[in-house]
């Protein structure tokens, strides 16, 4: 029976992983309090989010249409040049500064250059669609200005919101397939409901069978924007990368085992080499698992300890635990295949700091890389994008456990490949 | 007696282009342990000792050759070999972080040991090795002596049938040296057999039953301290410190001086070693060359026959080259 021993060899990695104390401050400490400094970095001292330089770029192509009681109507206008550009809210006003764009390839260059933060294009046909039911607006934004998308972002939505409970309603797709947009609208339940208000409401609209025009009184801008926390972003990225650091500090553990003669001795012991490699194997795990969880745990502590909002990690909690098993499996793969290609302890370390880094920085742990093509096609690669992404599909875009199941999958993937060459590599070597 | 361990045309190299670092002849290395002896393994560094002694204990994959424990082929019945026997490294094999205690009870849980068993086992085992008082500090507080302590404690956790202890007393105070040596006597006396490697020639003195003395990955000389000292017969060792280095010419004079066997240098020491069979008749000789060579002469000492002899009367070289 081997698995008392697994177990011995579980507990004794954790026991002394435990013991560590420059290692818990590794695991635990640093990502924390750089985090919160990340987090705050990008943040004012108010707790909202800093939009000083949000600027959005309305392209009104809409040629208007006449209504059955005869009236022009331009919605586009009416709806989104007004309340973007000529007549912002106060509140809004604060948080976007927006400006008028004839050209629509114009406006799609100045956001992929950062001159702006996103781009809200109306269609020619816009205002014709409406009566149709088939109404599209594009909004075209800056995944790489997390900050600043997240504001339009919050500023469409609630804009639709108030069209799905006022007098009328319009389906919004907003995004594009290459990639680089969000497909935002056709993924939210929300805007199915417009639809249904859309049928039911428009008729009435070119009837003159309704009371009044849109509002926009009701956008609620600042509420909706304050959901969007820099910690949400920074605290699931530095988390997963210092796990990834950790996993291979707990791998690279087998090389200091060979190094100091523990391996062998206990490879002198009845006990095949599969028993040494799980144990190994889920003691890393599970010493992941822990630092995540304590991470997950105590952000959101120091989050409304700096009077922020506690949601750093949203409240999908299956979701959030698909996400994180998945991560730190990935992450001991990634752990063991360093610590397979590697000689010595030390030469693993030399690895493990460029891979894990370079990893890392592909997966958008400081900055966001996707806005810059190549790198965006190179960043599926790295672990850290995947369960990233997903952590802040579950935080900031309310995603269900469906929606991120995609990231659980290729998370997996990339376990399974991570071991396999670790394992056929750590066979091979183990003839001491 | 009956043979505990056999081993029969023992052959290992590290790369297929390499030299065989053990069993460098095609019959490869042949020997027997006996139940019940403790055979020590004398051979200066890089003889083949440890690879030796790696594939008895399973680390290493000879390249040809059986092995058997306890009658139990270690290729084919490993766990069943590997549970007779205890194993203490060259290397001090434990996690610094952890106390002694911790250290046996991890490895004894590898040996299967588990509960009140083998909570009772490390209450022995840390009597053995005289450490019961000391046995919750962590090892990294632990002196050299204290750790190679530990060290043959963890094999002898599982009360094994037979212990390889290599090289245990490297590096350590002479107070250490004398409790390890007195530990594997008193185990020997319980029954255990032991296989001792050593490249100090007082220890395979002190504590063998028979001796093989390897070089060059090959067993040279095979038998008790009497047998093996015999192979010199009456032959003196003459000690001679000299003040100064010894041109490799100026040995080659000493070489050819009538009565002399063999001779070696130490140039760390600035020792010359000179095998005779009649040291005292030889040494006015010896003396007068190495005045000739102009060697300052500090001190003489004449040497009865031992396993340092006998080692450099059979490869020309001493035991610490």
């Amino acid at each position: 029976m081997q698995w008392p021993k697994v177990l011995a060899i579980v507990q004794n990695n954790i026991y002394r992983m435990f013991n560590d104390r420059v290692a818990l401050m590794f695991m635990f400490l640093i990502p924390v309090g750089v985090s919160t400094l990340m987090g705050l970095a990008f943040s004012s001292d108010s707790g909202d989010v800093d939009i000083v330089q949000s600027k959005v770029l309305v392209v009104n192509q809409d040629e208007g249409t006449t209504s059955a009681d005869g009236r022009e109507i331009n919605w586009g206008r009416d709806l989104f040049v007004q309340l973007l550009v000529e007549d912002v809210p106060d509140g809004l006003n604060e948080l976007i500064e927006g400006e008028i764009s004839s050209d629509s390839e114009q406006a799609r260059e100045a956001v992929k250059d950062g001159d702006a933060r996103a781009a809200v294009i109306i269609p020619a046909q816009f205002s014709a669609q409406v009566g149709e039911g088939t109404a599209q607006v594009e909004l075209y934004y800056n995944p790489g200005s997390e900050v600043g998308a997240a504001v339009v972002i919050s500023v469409v939505d609630s804009f639709v919101a108030s069209l799905n409970n006022g007098q009328a309603g319009e389906q919004l797709l907003v995004g594009m397939p290459d990639g680089y947009f969000i497909q935002l609208a056709t993924e939210s339940g929300q805007f199915d409901k417009i639809g249904e208000v859309a049928e039911r409401e428009i008729p009435k609209l070119y009837t003159g069978d309704t009371e009044a025009l849109i509002t926009l009184d009701s956008v609620s801008v600042e509420g909706e924007v304050n959901e969007f926390d820099p910690l949400q972003y920074f605290a699931p990225s530095l988390a997963i990368l210092f796990m990834t650091f950790t996993m291979a500090a707990g791998a690279r553990g087998i090389l200091e085992e060979q190094q100091n003669w523990t391996l062998q001795r206990i490879m002198t012991t009845p006990t095949p080499r599969w028993v040494y490699l799980l144990g190994k194997l889920f003691g890393t795990y599970f010493t992941g698992i822990l630092q995540m969880a304590i991470l997950i745990v105590v952000t959101p502590i120091v989050a409304v300890a700096l009077g922020r909002s506690a949601g750093v990690w949203g409240t999908n909690y299956i979701g959030i635990a698909l996400i994180t098993l998945a991560i730190v499996a990935a992450g001991t793969g990634i752990g063991l295949l360093l610590a397979a290609i590697s000689k010595t302890a030390r030469q693993a370390d030399i690895y493990g700091t460029g891979v894990l880094l370079i990893v890392g920085i592909l997966g958008g742990t400081f900055v966001p890389v996707d806005t810059v093509p190549f790198l965006d096609a190179l960043s599926n690669i790295s672990l850290n994008k995947w369960g990233l992404d997903g952590y802040i599909a579950l935080s900031a875009d309310g995603a269900s456990v469906v929606d991120i199941l995609p990231n659980v999958g290729i998370l997996l993937a990339m376990t399974a490949i991570f071991f396999g060459v670790a394992l056929w590599r750590f066979n091979e070597r183990l003839d001491m | 007696m009956s043979t505990f361990v056999q081993i029969q045309g023992l052959r290992k190299r590290y790369a297929h282009d390499a030299p065989f670092a053990v069993g460098p002849q095609e019959a490869g290395l042949n020997l027997n342990i006996n139940t019940g002896e403790i055979f020590s393994l004398l051979g200066p560094n890089g003889a083949g000792k440890t690879t030796t002694i790696s594939m008895i204990s399973t680390l290493l994959t000879p390249t040809a050759g059986q092995i058997t424990i306890g009658g139990h082929d270690v290729k084919k019945n490993p766990v069943e070999a590997k549970q007779l026997i205890g194993v203490v490294p060259q290397e001090i094999a434990l996690y610094p972080t952890l106390t002694a205690r911790q250290n046996l009870e991890f490895f004894g849980r590898m040996y299967g040991l588990g509960g009140k068993p083998l909570k009772e086992r490390v209450t022995e085992v840390l009597e053995v090795i005289d450490l019961a008082d000391r046995a919750d500090e962590r090892i990294e507080n632990y002196s050299g002596g204290m750790k190679r302590r530990v060290n043959i404690g963890v094999g002898l956790i599982h009360k094994p049938k037979m212990v390889f202890l290599d090289e245990p007393t490297v590096g350590i105070d002479p107070q250490s040296r004398r409790k390890i040596l007195d530990t594997v006597l008193d185990l020997n006396k319980q029954g255990m057999t032991v296989l001792y490697t050593t490249h100090y020639m007082e220890e395979a003195e002190e504590l063998s039953h028979r001796i093989g003395i390897i070089d060059h990955g090959e067993i040279i000389a095979l038998g008790s301290l009497g047998e093996l000292t015999q192979k010199i017969g009456e032959k003196d060792t003459l000690i001679l410190k000299v003040g100064g280095a010894v041109e490799p010419s100026a040995l080659e004079r000493l070489r050819g001086l009538e009565g002399v066997d063999a001779v070696d240098y130490d140039g760390e020491t600035e020792t010359l070693r000179v095998i005779a069979g009649r040291g005292r008749k030889v040494l006015p000789l010896v003396i007068g060359v190495t005045n000739e060579l102009g060697l300052s002469l500090q001190s003489v000492k004449i040497e009865e026959p031992n396993l340092e002899a006998v080692f450099l009367h059979m490869t020309g070289r001493a035991l610490r080259d």
